[in-house]
């Protein structure tokens, strides 16, 4: 569709929209989900492994050669943050880390300052972290010059299908950090989310539970993809200035009278 | 009569008959090394890469952790 890549730690994808897996209700609809998205990267949770569970996350998207992205949800302390990325690391394969370190469980909202502990820790010990932040430019460029890989900035509190409640904080931060990939993760709720996010100039979104828990997943997974594609399109296309009175696109010479 | 370890593994008490960590997964996931993929374990808080999972000894009251991904947003 374009051959503008996105470019996250020195590694090049077509999609920009990335998946997040967290709502699924079952594993059976994953691969239909990933191919309806086209999504190259999606993220995983990591958890106490269920002796009775069969079918593996990890087996469905290494098949698939989908990037992995895992996630530090649930830590709500630097130190927790960077014991399980280190599990996450030895398990997955991949220095690759999705940090996220919440402050309580109502919001779900980023603690900001065990954020920077944790990614200083985590960029120290090899790892390319993505840092999830609520949309806080200063916290957002204190993330970046520690060396993240991308920043994450959130669109409203997770699951919440909000949208974009700050989309000016969501600027400043892409306008002034312009160096490492801006992805807007969290709150999209529908495909116009989506594709206001990337008009904006984000250079991803991911999205997980406005498909998931969709009544039909599959069918908002193409939804959002669609959306993620046109916001992109119109970010490069050049839009109109927005003007408070009209502009005439008819032409004004040679009206006939017919008074 | 073989000795019985008394150890938690994911925040379950269990027993087991050997001591041997590698063991100890396989028997408590009931597989096999081809599936040791997309896992990785603690013991007492502290990470064991696959290869050393052969060599470490389990004691009574040692805390194993297992984990692997699962959905996350």
């Amino acid at each position: 569709m374009n051959d503008e890549k996105l470019i996250i730690d020195g590694q090049e994808f077509n999609s920009r929209l990335i998946l997040g897996t967290g709502g699924l209700p079952s594993l059976d609809i994953l691969s239909e989900i990933i191919e309806t998205t086209s999504a190259e990267i999606a993220t995983v949770a990591v958890r106490r492994v269920d002796p009775n569970q069969k079918v593996s996350i990890f087996k469905i998207l290494n098949e698939r050669s989908i990037k992995i992205l895992p996630n530090t949800a649930g830590c709500y302390t630097a130190s927790e943050a960077v014991k399980l990325s280190e599990m996450a690391r030895e398990s997955l394969e991949t220095d690759w880390i999705k940090l996220e370190v919440i402050a309580d469980e109502k919001s779900l909202l980023p603690d900001s300052t065990e954020m920077l502990r944790a990614c200083e820790i985590l960029i120290d010990k090899g790892f390319k972290v993505l840092a999830y932040t609520n949309a806080d430019l200063v916290i957002a460029r204190k993330l970046a010059a520690l060396g993240a890989s991308a920043i994450m900035p959130l669109a409203a509190p997770i699951g919440s299908g909000m949208g974009l409640e700050n989309i000016n904080g969501l600027i400043r931060i892409i306008q002034e950090i312009d160096y490492i990939p801006i992805i807007i993760d969290a709150g999209i709720g529908t495909a116009s989310d989506a594709a206001i996010a990337m008009e904006i100039g984000a250079d991803a979104v991911l999205v997980a539970s406005a498909i998931t828990r969709a009544v039909d997943s599959v069918k908002m997974a193409k939804a959002i993809r669609l959306g993620v594609e046109a916001g992109f399109l119109a970010s490069r296309a050049g839009r109109i200035p927005r003007q408070l009175y009209a502009v005439s696109s008819s032409t004004k010479d040679n009206i006939p009278n017919l008074t | 009569m073989e000795t019985s370890i008394s150890l938690e593994i994911n925040g379950k008490q269990i027993a087991v008959n050997s001591s041997n960590l590698k063991d100890i997964v396989m028997g408590y996931l009931k597989i096999s090394e081809e599936n040791f993929r997309g896992l990785a374990v603690a013991v007492n808080n502290e990470i064991i890469p696959k290869s050393e999972w052969n060599k470490v000894s389990i004691k009574d009251s040692d805390r194993i952790e297992i984990i692997t991904a699962t959905q996350g947003g």
